[in-house]
């Protein structure tokens, strides 16, 4: 039937002309050979559970600071000295501060103040952010330009400054601050909301919404909200790393909550006059904003790779 | 080659969809008009398929948005079921929208990728208050699309394929009742295999909703399978509109015949067309004057420069635009009956019009 | 202007241009082992255009890929590719670059991901035919306005300064192909070179590759998954399907005696000019699925309508028709009484030994 075949001639090579020796035929992937998983992901897998594992612990502490077992945070401890060292038998596991308060209930309830402030704010520039700069991405027009404004008047006062002001007219209570940081939040928030909406408006299923009918608030909440709201979490978690370090700033500098409401920053000033012979009394305060905000950082990283790869591979 | 004219459009009494004189420009960056129609009129007779075809730049998708009242056009007017829809107020027009219903180009796209795809079928109930129970409807339209509602309820579209996506999006559009459905590019993201599933399921189901389509393509031999009547569009105006076995063996304006010749032959034994259209095609911000096709027509004349043609009757329901039509019997020849193209000049110092 | 016809095949001992024998790319994933392309082999010569046609899932795209060394990592790949004489595989990062750009060129679906956004189109011209052929600044300017005047871009003094985000689609694409001729290459891959253009643009890009493929007898390998482009453009045609070659021939043969029934239905289902309006298509059954963990069985088997219950256990085999050269992978072939009868009795049966039902389609004259 086939005739002897020229093998010069372009075209399929057929089975009987390969005398099958020169590669194996066997499956290419032997099954003991398994591709090695790349360090640098393992490295990172290890960074995200240590990153939750601190924030949990934290987290942990912070909620039920009241039920445990440790002394107010404005208590003189008995039978210790003030500037007492760390140890490791009970009862003050980090020792006591410049006053001899006990250095871990004062760190809790200090992070309880960080971690209050540093989530309501979040949530609130968030909040604020996401409304408008989604409402300004999706009407365009005069709200846009409305909301560019208003984001251009915030974001050229130095945020500093704007704290300092707050703080320096306001009162420096907890909702004062909140606000006063969540202000310096919107225009990041809004211009990622408005920038991922502005995205998303012409996608093909958000024009079917429309084309069938729905209303304009159906479609914000229904096609569009979802997906910006994912992809503005990652950076919620940097910005909550941030407002971590800028609250502890403003108790190093003996601007935000009044003593003797525990801050970590506030406690760091405290210790600085004996950092050549207690330098505990420093390090313990500042390794935790170190812990927390790199473990925010993590977190915000990792979601930010989760998304955005899954709403690119969504569409694509 | 204008589309400005009416003499194409038929009596009123028959139309469901109607559009007149419909112009659609946009900002592009830098203070530029994308002139993206530019005067169309067409109609579309109850139960009728209506295709538009042309390429890149043509108009035919911003046609469809528009037709939609998914983008505003900058003026003329749609009608549809006798009311205006550029007129209307807007609750009137979501009302309107049941019974307009589209199907998009990317099938994966189009469907919310976080809904199941009951839900997504059943999003246009909710949205225009269909009273429930919805389960007979849904069900009923998976099964007309082939798909079934046991094994696709709960399934997202990223478990789908692009195939099956498509078949959900018309199902979407048929479990309104619509009575057009606008079809802008349904099967250009499919397999070769899959696309004439989709083909033979959208006449199916236009047999058996009564539907009547606008189909909208750049796949000229596409078009040509599904369509009544087929439109050819060019830099947003309309060059030529005619039945589509009509259109197909008797094409009258030289853009058309362009296209027909630029399609390949799928047969290694028959001569290739020869290609009639050279260079570019000009950018939408831009378009020539006068007859916009004249920059890459072999027929063009000193008169294509100035003056825009409008659409004439050529015979058996036939319109064309253009000052000097090819003649009737030639389906692929080139300019044989004499006449030759004297204003190169025209042409060449156009070329630099192209982008 | 038509388009040349296509080189006639012949045979006269020399050796092949490209030799691939036994590619294999697989791919480890959580689903399981993708077999992207499973066991193809071919020869390419000089001169000859290659066709692949296939549609997503078929691996044609891998297939090219996997010769030119652009896999993911996650890949397995295995096989022989020689060019020219030498071992693809065995060659070092520094003598493939010397190959690549200059011997072997390539030009794929899209052309803004290919040229650089920031730099102007002559630079990148230039650069290239610096790189490669050594020439100094002036005469590769000249070289490049002369490139660019021979794919057909009018002006080409005046291109040569565009950005190309200046420039439109098919613009582009003849840009990249002018980069990619620039060395006159031996061979030239072109993965749906013009799937993303226009018609009319898209006649105008194929005819200019089968010119320059005349004027500087170079090879080509065309990979699209349109079968009625390779008709008069390609001397040589391989249909793929799951990863294999299932049909493959001169492509008189393969249009004329088509002997896979997957062939046979993409002529089959694919629109017509000739064709009147609301003639219904012969669609083939289901979709293309990627191939992960193939049971044994032909993988076509599921759609086919010739299907019998060997089709669902045994794996077919590459057999070869009549015409010499022309090869297929199936035991019950169209246009043979072993197909016929299979097919006979589905009909009667109303479906296929997979449980696909079948009915008659009507032939459709072309």
């Amino acid at each position: 039937m086939s005739t002897t075949f020229d093998a010069s001639v372009t075209g399929v090579i057929a089975p009987e002309e390969t005398d099958g020796t020169s590669f194996p035929t066997t499956s290419p992937a032997p099954d003991g050979a398994v591709t090695p998983v790349a360090p640098l992901v393992r490295h990172r897998q290890i960074a995200l559970w240590l990153s939750l594992g601190w924030i949990g612990i934290v987290v942990f502490f912070v909620v039920f600071a009241g039920l445990l077992p440790i002394p107010r945070y404005d208590a003189i401890i008995e039978g210790l000295k003030p500037r007492a060292a760390p140890h490791l038998g009970f009862p003050e596991l980090l020792g006591t501060d410049t006053l001899g308060r006990s250095v871990a209930s004062r760190l809790i309830y200090g992070a309880r103040q960080s971690l209050t402030i540093g989530v309501a704010s979040t949530a609130l520039a968030m909040l604020a952010g996401l409304t408008i700069g989604s409402l300004a991405g999706y009407f365009r027009g005069p709200i846009d330009a409305a909301v560019s404004v208003l984001l251009d008047a915030i974001l050229s006062i130095p945020g500093l400054l704007l704290l300092l002001a707050i703080a320096a007219v306001g009162q420096r209570n907890i909702p004062t601050i909140v606000v006063g940081l969540a202000i310096l939040g919107v225009p990041t928030f809004a211009r990622l909301a408005r920038a991922t909406t502005l995205s998303l408006v012409d996608r093909e299923h958000v024009m079917a919404a429309k084309a069938m009918g729905a209303r304009h608030h159906r479609i914000i909440l229904r096609e569009l909200l979802p997906d910006v709201v994912l992809r503005i979490l990652s950076y919620a978690f940097f910005f909550l790393a941030a407002i971590i370090v800028v609250e502890a700033s403003l108790s190093f500098l003996r601007l935000g909550i009044p003593p003797p409401q525990p801050s970590w920053g506030a406690m760091i000033n405290d210790g600085r006059p004996d950092l050549q012979t207690h330098p505990y009394l420093v390090f313990i305060p500042a390794a935790c904003i170190v812990f927390t905000v790199a473990a925010f950082t993590v977190i915000g990283d990792w979601l930010r790779r989760r998304f955005d790869a899954v709403s690119f591979g969504a569409a694509g | 080659m204008a589309g400005t004219g009416r003499a194409h459009l038929r009596d009123p009494g028959d139309v469901v969809l109607s559009v007149d004189d419909l112009v659609v420009e946009y900002k592009a960056a830098a203070g530029k008009q994308v002139h993206a129609v530019s005067g169309m009129s067409l109609d579309v007779l109850r139960g009728e398929t209506l295709g538009l075809v042309g390429e890149s730049g043509c108009g035919k998708s911003s046609i469809a948005r528009a037709i939609m009242m998914l983008t505003r056009p900058t003026s003329g007017t749609i009608q549809f079921n006798g009311r205006d829809l550029t007129k209307i107020p807007s609750g009137e027009l979501r009302r309107t929208r049941r019974s307009l219903q589209m199907i998009f180009q990317n099938p994966t796209s189009s469907l919310n990728a976080r809904r199941t795809i009951r839900r997504i079928v059943a999003e246009g109930l909710s949205i225009n208050r269909i009273p429930k129970p919805w389960d007979d409807r849904i069900d009923e339209a998976l099964l007309a699309v082939g798909l079934d509602p046991s094994v696709v309820n709960n399934r997202h579209p990223r478990e789908l394929s692009g195939g099956q996506c498509q078949r959900v999006a018309i199902a979407r559009a048929l479990v309104l009742d619509p009575d057009v459905v606008v079809c802008d590019e349904p099967v250009s993201a499919l397999d070769v295999s899959i696309q004439a599933q989709i083909l033979n399921l959208l006449e199916a189901m236009k047999e058996r909703y009564s539907l009547t389509l606008v189909f909208i393509a750049h796949d000229l031999v596409v078009v040509k399978n599904v369509s009544d009547r087929v439109g050819v569009m060019y830099l947003g105006k309309l060059c030529e509109i005619a039945p589509s076995d009509e259109l197909y063996t008797h094409p009258r304006h030289p853009y058309t015949q362009a296209l027909l010749s630029a399609i390949p032959e799928p047969d290694p034994f028959v001569e290739e067309r020869p290609m009639l259209a050279t260079g570019d095609l000009p950018s939408p911000l831009t378009p020539p004057s006068g007859c916009r096709f004249r920059t890459r027509c072999p027929r063009a004349q000193e008169r294509c420069v100035h003056e825009e043609p409008t659409i004439k009757p050529v015979g058996n329901d036939h319109y064309v635009a253009c000052h000097f039509p090819i003649e009737n019997g030639s389906s692929s020849s080139s300019y044989h009956d004499g006449e030759v193209p004297v204003a190169s000049s025209a042409v060449t110092s156009a070329a630099s019009d192209t982008l | 202007m038509t388009s040349p016809a296509p080189l006639p095949p012949s045979g006269n001992g020399e050796a092949p241009l490209l030799r691939v024998l036994g590619l294999k790319t697989w791919f480890r994933t959580p689903r399981g082992v993708v077999h992207a392309v499973d066991d193809v082999s071919f020869r390419l010569k000089r001169g000859d255009t290659l066709g692949i046609v296939g549609e997503s899932g078929s691996g044609k795209s891998m297939l090219a890929r996997t010769i030119m060394g652009l896999v993911p990592r996650n890949a397995i790949t295995q096989g022989d590719i020689q060019f020219d004489g030498r071992d693809l595989r065995s060659l070092s990062n520094e003598e493939l670059r010397k190959i690549w750009g200059c011997e072997i060129s390539m030009v794929f679906q899209d052309p803004t991901t290919a040229l650089n956004p920031v730099m102007r189109v002559g630079t990148q011209i230039t650069e290239s035919l610096e790189l490669h052929t050594g020439l100094d600044r002036r005469d590769a300017r000249a070289r490049a306005v002369e490139l660019l005047g021979q794919v057909g871009i009018p002006e080409p003094e005046r291109r040569m300064r565009n950005h190309p985000h200046e420039l439109s689609g098919g613009m582009r694409q003849r840009v990249w192909i002018a980069i990619a001729i620039a060395c006159s290459p031996k061979l030239l891959f072109a993965d749906e070179p013009t799937t993303a253009l226009d018609v009319t643009i898209q006649r105008q890009v194929l005819d200019l590759l089968t010119s320059l493929q005349r004027q500087n007898d170079m090879a080509m390998v065309l990979i699209t998954h349109d079968l009625g482009v390779l008709a008069r453009r390609a001397s040589h045609i391989m249909v793929m399907y799951g990863g294999q070659v299932v049909e493959a021939g001169v492509t008189e043969a393969l249009f004329r005696e088509t002997r896979h029934p997957y062939t046979a239905s993409l002529l089959a289902s694919t629109p017509r000019l000739e064709h009147s309006s609301h003639t219904r298509l012969a669609a083939i059954p289901g979709r293309p699925v990627d191939v992960i963990d193939p049971q044994p069985g032909c993988r076509f088997a599921p759609r086919c309508r010739h299907a019998q219950p060997r089709c669902l256990v045994e794996d077919p085999e590459l057999v070869a028709a009549p015409k010499p050269g022309h090869r297929f992978r199936c035991f019950y072939p169209v246009g043979t009484p072993e197909g016929d009868e299979a097919l006979e009795e589905n009909l009667t049966k109303g479906k296929t030994a997979a449980g696909v039902s079948v009915r008659a389609q009507t032939e459709v004259r072309t």
